[in-house]
């Protein structure tokens, strides 16, 4: 269908402009490296908790799980006895921060050796021939580690290992290390292993186990099993804890996977504009080629086939790059799982097929995509191009009012999608709709804003003021173009600014409310939102007797069993007090905080919306240590810790249903004119020996804020990306406009156009581009934040959110919107100004 | 001889905002085959027009533009690419070589999109491009060469389908005088000698000198020259 | 995509399965934990100490190995003969009892064997069970003599050594209540039995060589009534072979004129045998005799090679005590009867026959053999 030399036309093409091609290249390697670093980076993160999972559940099938308390060791002891059971083995997890490990929080894991065989492989099947196999069993403070994991802090046999537990300061020393091969050292990585008893006996833990792991003989019923247990204790498939931890961060892989396409379409963008350029300045080209007979459908092809070409080396460079970001990528992203979730240890990060190859098809797609319309462009050039430039304006100006009333049913299509459904799909789908709607309009309102500006223009600034206007008007189909990406651009910006301000805002007052207290004593020991640190049950008694300290309230947290999935359960002994520090959502019980006394829960605005209560007459079923018992909800509170949901009990309620008798933090509150340096030493030191944070009030506040402008250090990027997107988008169309009109720039550089007065021209134009993408984007961008408030933050998370349409956001915003259209005037214009007077003249 | 070319009162207006350009007005002339004619006029009188139109890259406000028996103008854009590519050859004032092709596949260029051959095509234009004397600059860019060089390429070029209509626009309008000279030499040696018929703009009375018969464009009609 | 993947994995394992039966396994995990074991703080048998029963029956921690050891012979009551084992071994991994503590610290760890021999259906059954010494999952004590490793358990009926024995394993089992018939028997001198020159290399061995048996056994999931006679082993020791050890044959066998007889021959690497070998004769009254190495000459007179492990054992043997004109020979009543637990060891019931003093004598017994599959040195 192509022809060898018209082949060559093109792709020789290419290597003449090296500048052109590196954008195209760059272009597509962008948005492929982007989402191959994502891809990788969540790839990774899954791989490696699907292998720590495998390790730490090994073969077991199932595993018998109880409230806060555990299981105690009866049940295994009876459970070993049982037909249906083939192989059991007890196990006690904690999570622990490791300073000797570089801070890291890792795993405790405690077994018993011979149990082991059947399950994990870890202590080498060990057996009575093994020398020294004993001391595991006989040290009291012994552990064992993987050799990658040892070696990579330095530590060998006989070194000691520091360790925080709940509010324990474990000194242990390491006994032995694990050789794997080197495909399961991650598996192990961030796992420290003991022997079972002796884990019990440092953590205190009694007689208690974290869980028992099961193999079942085939055909084995669970719940017959279970039934023999006591009411506490239930029976699970050995899958069902992986597969929870899996859930809480789907969400995170989403807006992760979002961004990374967000990074695509910047790249499409971006190729789009250079392309479109190259096709503007080939017009001739494409004219003779036309004229000599080459079909407007070879041109098109001839497009496409140049696009392709530039995408594959941008797709192998960004491969190649999204490689390497991809390292950085994983770490951000452990990090940030670690803090939210659970403890993720990712060891090596390779590419693999099921990676690599869908960012190469993307890359492709997309490029070939955004070559599109111009290809489409090209095709259409007549003949008669070969001899004189385009008739490009009054085609593009023939469409604007289409576009515009197409714009203008897109944009309300969306807003009947919005009001018509319910999920968060169909609310992102409107969203972008309506995004693309507006944009799509915004071609005629330039044209029409910039008649309208001749005058008001020309009073201001004179001709070149006219001129500006006119010029804008005249060349609406390059203007209008970049008008549409930049107001799209910033408007997305100030949309997501809004909506973290709005959200920060909320946090900060939530926070003014909650955080009532003077000192705060916890236990910080990694884990992210599954941990539930226990501290000293006899410490609450012995700080509240110390001088200074007029109350104290303690909170306790652990996860438990319910009708809808493990939840988080908070009891807390506030008593009357209680009723001040929650704020309780419409249709909620009139005194919810007096029938928590009695024995109801709240619950948080996330877990009703998530599991659908209503706030009054719902009831939730819990798995108590005394059996299944439901509760009734008495209200539903705002709380912004976690996006998973929280209900509350009160004290009493939970020590009549649970053993545990732990608390998880301890809030002070100090006798007026005490100094509360003075009482947070006390405190310190009344806790001498544990592993415990004592945090003033404000150094709270600041701490939550923190971790909230981490979560959101993302969207920075994003924002950064959306003034780079608007920049370049600017700079194409008037690269674009100024090849098409250096005629009669050069006519009016004939006669008497100074390289100033042009360069006035230029910011002129682009100004008033600026000005009209910073004007419009400010009502769209609102527009953006309300959808992103009220609608799809309460459809994904059922957040209570006040809209601040904050005015310093906004006047960034004209502010960002004229930089980026001056500053890109800045290359296009010494460009122009370059070029001779003549040999634009010739044309003639 | 037979009219290869017919202007049948053909009319041409540009709508330029509120005042509208008349540039042809009923003109009508006639060509026969293997004539050399040339069409004289001052800037903007719309001697280009006449040769866009014959071409059928352009189409008149009114009026038929016959080329045999073949209103060009009636014809749909695919009909008259095809007219194009098989019928009629190109010299431009601009030469209109491809920047990014060799001045040999230059040449190719036509016959290759034509679906002839690679060879026999080949073969072809190295004959033409010896005819023009530059068989060695064959794998030369254009920006290579001189602009009379170009020029000659571009005729050679023109001629690789064997079209029997020659369109020259100005051929020699960006040529000093001996390229010119050379390259107007050659244009009516080949055209003459294949029994072409060739239609000429010009504004230069040399150039026009060398036609059978001039025409001129005065008011947007075409006159003879008195 | 995943169509090519599977694709291409299904390739893979076609040319992975075409190399040969079964592919490589995964490399298992090694820990090293460096060092051999600490034995000095155990105590070591090097001189005879007063024995006191009950309590001597129950466990010495102490000492690092311990084992308490039933066999007996049964009979249906069709007359079909049948055979089991029933042993706990202990294993301390630091000198002292267990921790007192309601958790899983432990510095015990105890596995039992169970094992049911069937003359008439000519097979042999066996099962294992291990557990730390915690938490009652496996325990040892003197007063009241129970020893269980969970469900498997030995329980003592009254102060001279009766016991219930009850454990079970799929379809078969064993409850059989024992009694002795005789006092405890010590053997070596005064119950320290050496095994090899070195002082220290000893153990503490007492047997209750004849005790009634009654109860029940379980065989494909039936219960028999059955009854017959048992030999009780009790023996505790730290390191107790020599550097030279490579296993032992022993012996114990149950004649019809009411004497007993236990005779070991400890094997060395080099194909000698211990000097410290030797056994003990036990009379109707229950006096005891010491027997030397020489007084005993044992001959095996064939051999069996196990499907199971490929190890080669004798198989069937002629047992001469010159010094009591006996000359026997011993016959297992199942040729497989090898014990394919986590240490590998034929123990199997044999009949006896032949002459004491010219006048015909027959009888039951029990035949271990230890260390032709792997060296029992540093084991025990």
């Amino acid at each position: 269908m192509l022809p060898r030399t018209l082949l060559a036309t093109g792709l020789r093409d290419l290597l003449r402009r090296p500048l052109h091609t590196a954008l195209l290249v760059l272009g597509v390697a962008l948005g492929v490296a982007v989402v191959v670093a994502i891809d990788l980076a969540g790839d990774s993160a899954r791989r490696a908790f699907a292998r720590s999972a495998d390790a730490v559940v090994g073969r077991a099938t199932h595993v018998v799980l109880g409230g806060p308390s555990g299981v105690p060791v009866a049940a295994y002891r009876d459970l070993r006895r049982h037909e249906s059971v083939q192989a059991a083995a007890p196990v006690v997890e904690a999570t622990a921060v490791s300073d000797t490990l570089g801070r890291s929080a890792v795993r405790l894991l405690g077994v018993d050796p011979i149990a082991e065989g059947p399950f994990r492989d870890h202590l080498g099947g060990g057996s009575l021939r093994a020398p020294g196999f004993g001391r595991l069993f006989t040290e009291p403070r012994g552990a064992v580690l993987s050799a990658t994991l040892a070696r990579r802090h330095g530590l060998g046999p006989g070194d000691a290992l520091s360790l925080r537990v709940d509010d324990r300061r474990l000194e242990l020393r390491v006994l032995g290390l694990i050789e794997t091969a080197p495909d399961r050292a991650a598996a192990l990585d961030g796992l420290v292993l003991l022997d079972v008893g002796v884990a019990q006996e440092l953590l205190g833990r009694g007689d208690r186990l974290t869980r028992i792991d099961l193999i079942l003989a085939p055909g084995a019923s669970p719940a017959a099993i279970a039934a023999g247990l006591g009411p506490g204790l239930r029976v699970a498939p050995a899958s069902e804890q992986a597969e929870t931890a899996i859930q809480l961060t789907e969400a995170f892989h989403l807006n992760l996977g979002a961004l990374s396409l967000l990074a695509l379409v910047v790249g499409m963008f971006l190729i789009y504009n250079t392309i479109t350029f190259s096709v503007v300045q080939r017009r001739a080209v494409f004219g003779t080629l036309r004229l000599l007979g080459a079909t407007p459908r070879q041109v098109f092809a001839l497009i496409l086939v140049e696009a392709a070409a530039a995408a594959a080396v941008g797709t192998l460079a960004g491969e190649a790059l999204g490689y390497v970001l991809g390292q950085g990528a994983v770490r951000l992203v452990t990090r940030t799982i670690n803090d939210l979730y659970f403890v993720l240890a990712v060891g090596d990060v390779p590419l693999t097929a099921g990676v690599a190859l869908p960012g190469a098809l993307l890359g492709l797609g997309a490029a070939l995509l955004a070559a599109l319309p111009p290809a489409l462009e090209a095709s259409r050039v007549e003949p008669i191009a070969a001899l004189r430039p385009s008739t490009y304006e009054s085609h593009a100006r023939r469409l604007l009012p289409r576009l515009a009333s197409a714009g203008a049913l897109l944009a309300l299509g969306g807003g009947a999608l919005l009001a018509v459904t319910d999920g968060v799909p169909a609310a992102f789908g409107a969203l972008f709709a309506i995004v693309l709607g507006v944009a799509l309009a915004v071609p005629l309102l330039t044209a029409t804003f910039a008649a309208r500006a001749a005058a008001p223009m020309g009073r201001v600034a004179g001709a070149l003021g006219r001129i500006a206007a006119r010029t804008v008007e005249r060349s609406v189909g390059r203007t209008g173009v970049a008008v549409a990406a930049l107001t799209t651009a910033v408007s997305v910006t100030v949309g997501v600014s809004l909506m973290i301000a709005s959200f920060r805002a909320t946090v900060v007052n939530w926070l003014e409310l909650t955080i009532r207290a003077d000192l705060y004593v916890g236990a910080p020991s990694g884990g992210g939102v599954r941990a539930t640190p226990a501290i000293d049950p006899q410490l609450p008694a012995r700080l509240a007797a110390l001088p200074g300290v007029e109350a104290i309230e303690t909170i306790r947290r652990v996860r438990i069993a319910s009708e809808v999935g493990e939840i988080a359960l908070g009891a807390s002994d506030l008593g009357a007090a209680g009723a001040g520090l929650y704020r309780f959502a419409a249709g909620s019980d009139p005194d919810p905080w007096a029938r928590v006394e009695q024995g109801a829960l709240i619950v948080s605005e996330p877990f009703a919306h998530r599991h659908r209560l209503a706030p009054r007459g719902a009831s939730v079923l819990l798995q108590t240590d005394r059996g299944r018992v439901r509760f009734p909800v008495a209200g539903v509170f705002y709380d912004y810790s976690t996006e998973e949901g929280l209900v509350l009990m009160g004290r009493a309620t939970y020590e009549r249903h649970f053993e545990d008798r732990a608390v998880s933090s301890i809030a002070l509150h100090a006798a007026p004119g005490v100094d509360l340096d003075a009482l947070a030493s006390q405190v310190r030191e009344a806790a001498t020996g544990r592993a415990l944070l004592v945090t003033d009030n404000r150094s709270l506040k600041r701490e939550a804020m923190r971790v909230f402008d981490r979560t959101f250090a993302v969207t920075h990027a994003l924002r950064l990306l959306a003034v780079v997107v608007a920049f370049v988008g600017v700079w194409s169309a008037l690269m674009a406009l100024h090849a098409e009109r250096t005629r009669e720039l050069a006519t009016l550089q004939a006669l008497g156009l100074t390289p100033g007065l042009l360069r006035r021209l230029g910011l002129l134009e682009s100004g008033l581009m600026g000005a009209l993408a910073g004007l419009l984007s400010l009502p769209l961008g609102a527009l953006l934040a309300a959808i992103l408030v009220d609608v799809i933050n309460v459809r994904s998370f059922g957040w209570t959110m006040e809209l601040r349409l904050e005015p310093g956001l906004f006047v960034q915003a004209l502010a960002v919107s004229l930089a980026a259209s001056l500053l890109a005037t800045v290359y296009p214009l010494w460009r122009l100004s370059r070029r001779e007077v003549a040999a634009a003249l010739r044309q003639e | 001889m037979p009219a290869l070319i017919r202007f049948d009162r053909v009319s041409k207006t540009y709508p330029e905002g509120d005042a509208p350009r008349v540039v042809l007005r009923e003109a009508s002339a006639e060509v026969a085959a293997g004539e050399i004619v040339a069409i004289r006029g001052r800037s903007g009188s719309g001697k280009s027009t006449l040769l866009n139109l014959v071409a059928g890259l352009d189409s008149p406000t009114s009026g038929d533009v016959w080329l045999g028996d073949v209103a060009v103008n009636r014809l749909s854009p695919r009909e008259r690419t095809l007219l194009r590519r098989d019928r009629m050859g190109f010299v431009f004032q601009f030469f209109n070589l491809i920047p990014t092709l060799r001045v040999l596949e230059n040449v190719v260029l036509p016959a290759e999109l034509a679906g002839r051959g690679p060879r026999a095509a080949r073969e072809r234009a190295l004959a033409l491009l010896d005819r023009v004397g530059l068989a060695s600059r064959a794998d030369a860019f254009p920006d290579r060469l001189s602009g009379g060089e170009q020029q000659r390429v571009a005729l050679a070029r023109a001629l690789v389908m064997d079209p029997p209509l020659v369109l020259a626009d100005e051929p020699t309008g960006n040529l000093d005088d001996h390229a010119g000279e050379v390259v107007m030499q050659l244009l009516d040696e080949m055209t003459r000698a294949a029994g072409k018929t060739l239609l000429l703009v010009t504004h230069s009375r040399e150039v026009a000198a060398r036609a059978d018969r001039v025409l001129t464009i005065e008011d947007g009609h075409l006159v003879a020259p008195r | 995509m995943s169509a090519a993947r599977s694709l291409a994995l299904a390739a893979l394992l076609a040319v992975a399965s075409c190399g040969g039966p079964g592919g490589p396994e995964p490399a298992p995990d090694r820990l090293d934990l460096g060092g051999a074991d600490d034995l000095s703080g155990f105590a070591r048998a090097t001189a005879p100490v007063p024995l006191r029963f009950a309590e001597d029956h129950g466990p010495h921690f102490e000492y690092q190995t311990e084992w308490w050891y039933w066999t007996g012979h049964l009979a249906d009551g069709a007359g079909r003969a049948y055979a089991f084992q029933f042993t706990i071994f202990r294993r301390g991994l630091s000198p002292g009892p267990p921790p007192a503590g309601p958790g899983l610290r432990t510095n015990q760890v105890y596995f039992a064997h169970l094992a049911i021999t069937d003359e008439h259906g000519d097979r042999h059954v066996f099962a294992e069970r291990w557990a730390r010494g915690a938490a009652g999952l496996a325990a040892a004590a003197a007063q009241p003599f129970r020893v269980h490793v969970d469900d498997w358990e030995a329980t003592g009926l009254d102060a001279a050594g009766a016991v219930r024995i009850r454990a079970r394993h799929a379809d078969f089992g064993l409850a059989l209540e024992l009694a002795p018939q005789k006092p405890p028997v010590l053997h070596g001198d005064r119950g320290l039995s050496p095994k090899s020159d070195e002082p220290g290399n000893a153990s503490f061995y007492v047997s209750l060589t004849r005790m009634s048996a009654h109860g029940r056994i379980r065989l494909d999931g039936r219960e028999l009534a059955v009854r017959g006679e048992s030999w009780f082993d009790h023996e505790w020791s730290t390191s107790a072979l020599g550097p030279d050890a490579e296993g032992w044959d022993w012996f114990s066998l149950q004649l019809d004129d009411g004497r007993e007889l236990m005779f070991f021959v400890i094997r060395r690497r080099d194909g000698g045998i211990e000097p410290a070998s030797g056994g003990t004769l036990v009379e109707r009254d229950g006096t005891t005799r010491h027997l030397g190495p020489r007084d005993v000459l044992v001959q095996a007179r064939a051999h069996w090679t196990s499907p199971g492990t490929g190890a080669r054992y004798p198989a069937s043997w002629t047992l001469r005590v010159p010094s009591e004109r006996l000359e026997l020979r011993l016959e297992p009543l199942v040729a497989d009867q090898e014990m394919r637990t986590s240490i590998v060891y034929w123990e199997g019931a044999v009949r006896v026959d032949g002459q004491a003093a010219e006048r015909p004598v027959a009888g039951r017994g029990f035949v271990e053999l230890s260390g032709y599959h792997a060296p029992m040195q540093g084991l025990f």
